[in-house]
């Protein structure tokens, strides 16, 4: 940002915009909140906007929020069965979430929702909790099916259903880490790579020549983050769909 | 016999033998399929089994030897396309490969992070310090394991005995 200081990490620095004091917890409302509520607010008023028309021939926009449903709702179709479609608003909350959020945060001067663990873990554990949830409510105690691997010796299953259960509990982990992981460390990159361009062309004008290849790179990479971060939420989405298909079928 | 043919083998072909072996070697393969190779030419007629080698003995030694280099060679001209062309797809899928990796090592982490954490929880509840952590390590090793293999497609997926998913993002 500044060409005096060049920090990588400073974009992640969360500022409190409004000081909440609630019962001894700090509620304050941060530039990570800010950036929440407007990726929510620019979601909703896309879709809204964009389908007021409802046109039988959709425009540009229409077609846009149309593709998004349609993909959404294939991807949970294919993953969970029809039976899935009763958690489509769930999945297409979080998909338009993550990628509102990801592409926001690709703005300069932007915050990047995603980058934080905390969101994407809370996202996350939205996820895994509506599996278990559901799937107990569902099936009750045979959901713990899903633990138990046909074909197992009666000797080794308590070993099993231990490693088991510690993958299932390792799935949001992983899930959010993934998020978490891609957001920062291209941000980071990004930031690094135009810090170069700064430093550079402050150099004279052999420094102002040589700052063309890290601009260059910048470039290259603000167009692989454009792609990471319609990955990142299709593998979001992704990987909720299967989960939830382990709670609508367990032990298939 | 066989003690005759093998330096004969080695000294012949440094274009084609000991380079292909080398490659081998260097893609991990190990030295094992090579030598099952020169096994095979040697078996046959080591052992005397084969007519033409009884039949012809002594003179007609070097037609053989060019029937057994010529089928050597062409063994492993069948053999050196397939990898080069393996180095080709992993040069080219690099970016995919780039993300598989970043997905692969985040189930496996998060695999011995739960597992490790579970056990210190579980220290800490019961007071049962250090062999929580201890197992729970272990536990979690394995399942960071199966989660890797599971999102490589190499697992039956949750509950299921024999489905193994083709592996997808």
């Amino acid at each position: 940002m500044a060409a005096d200081k060049v920090d990588p990490i400073h974009q992640f620095h969360i500022t409190k915009l409004i000081p909440i004091n609630i019962g001894g917890y700090d509620l304050s409302f941060t530039n990570s909140a800010l950036f929440m509520v407007a990726t929510v607010a620019v979601a909703s008023a896309f879709l809204y906007l964009s389908t007021s028309s409802r046109s039988l021939v959709p425009g540009r926009l229409q077609s846009v929020s149309e593709m998004a449903y349609e993909f959404v709702g294939n991807m949970l179709r294919d993953a969970a069965g029809t039976q899935g479609m009763k958690f489509f608003p769930f999945v297409f909350s979080l998909f338009m979430f993550v990628l509102v959020g990801n592409l926001l945060g690709l703005f300069p001067y932007f915050f990047t929702v995603t980058s934080h663990i905390i969101v994407t873990f809370g996202l996350a554990a939205l996820v895994i909790g509506t599996v278990v949830a559901y799937g107990f409510t569902k099936h009750g105690f045979g959901f713990l099916k899903l633990f138990v691997p046909h074909g197992v010796p009666v000797y080794l299953l308590p070993l099993v259903v231990l490693i088991e259960v510690i993958s299932f509990v390792s799935r949001p982990v992983s899930l959010s880490v993934r998020l978490f992981a891609n957001m920062l460390a291209g941000h980071i990159t990004l930031k690094v790579f135009s810090g170069f361009v700064v430093s550079l062309s402050a150099l004279g004008a052999v420094g102002v020549a040589g700052s063309v290849l890290p601009l260059a790179m910048a470039v290259a990479l603000t167009a692989l983050e454009l792609l990471v971060a319609f990955l990142q939420a299709y593998v979001f989405a992704v990987l909720t769909c299967m989960y939830l298909n382990d709670a609508l079928h367990p032990g298939h | 016999m066989s003690l005759n043919v093998r330096p004969w083998l080695d000294g012949r072909g440094p274009s084609n033998y000991v380079a292909g072996d080398f490659k081998k070697r260097t893609d991990g393969d190990g030295l094992t399929g090579q030598g099952g190779c020169v096994a095979d030419k040697n078996g046959p007629d080591g052992t005397g089994k084969t007519g033409r080698g009884k039949q012809h003995e002594a003179d007609n030694r070097d037609d053989d030897l060019e029937r057994r280099r010529r089928d050597l060679e062409a063994s492993l001209a069948t053999r050196r396309p397939d990898r080069l062309e393996g180095k080709d797809d992993a040069k080219a899928g690099s970016a995919v490969g780039y993300g598989q990796a970043l997905k692969l090592s985040s189930e496996f982490i998060a695999g011995i992070v739960v597992g490790a954490a579970l056990g210190w929880f579980i220290d800490r509840v019961a007071g049962t310090s250090p062999w929580g952590l201890i197992v729970g390590l272990l536990l979690g090793f394995g399942a960071g394991v199966l989660n890797v293999l599971r999102s490589a497609g190499l697992v039956s997926e949750f509950g299921t005995g024999d489905k193994p998913r083709d592996p997808k993002e």
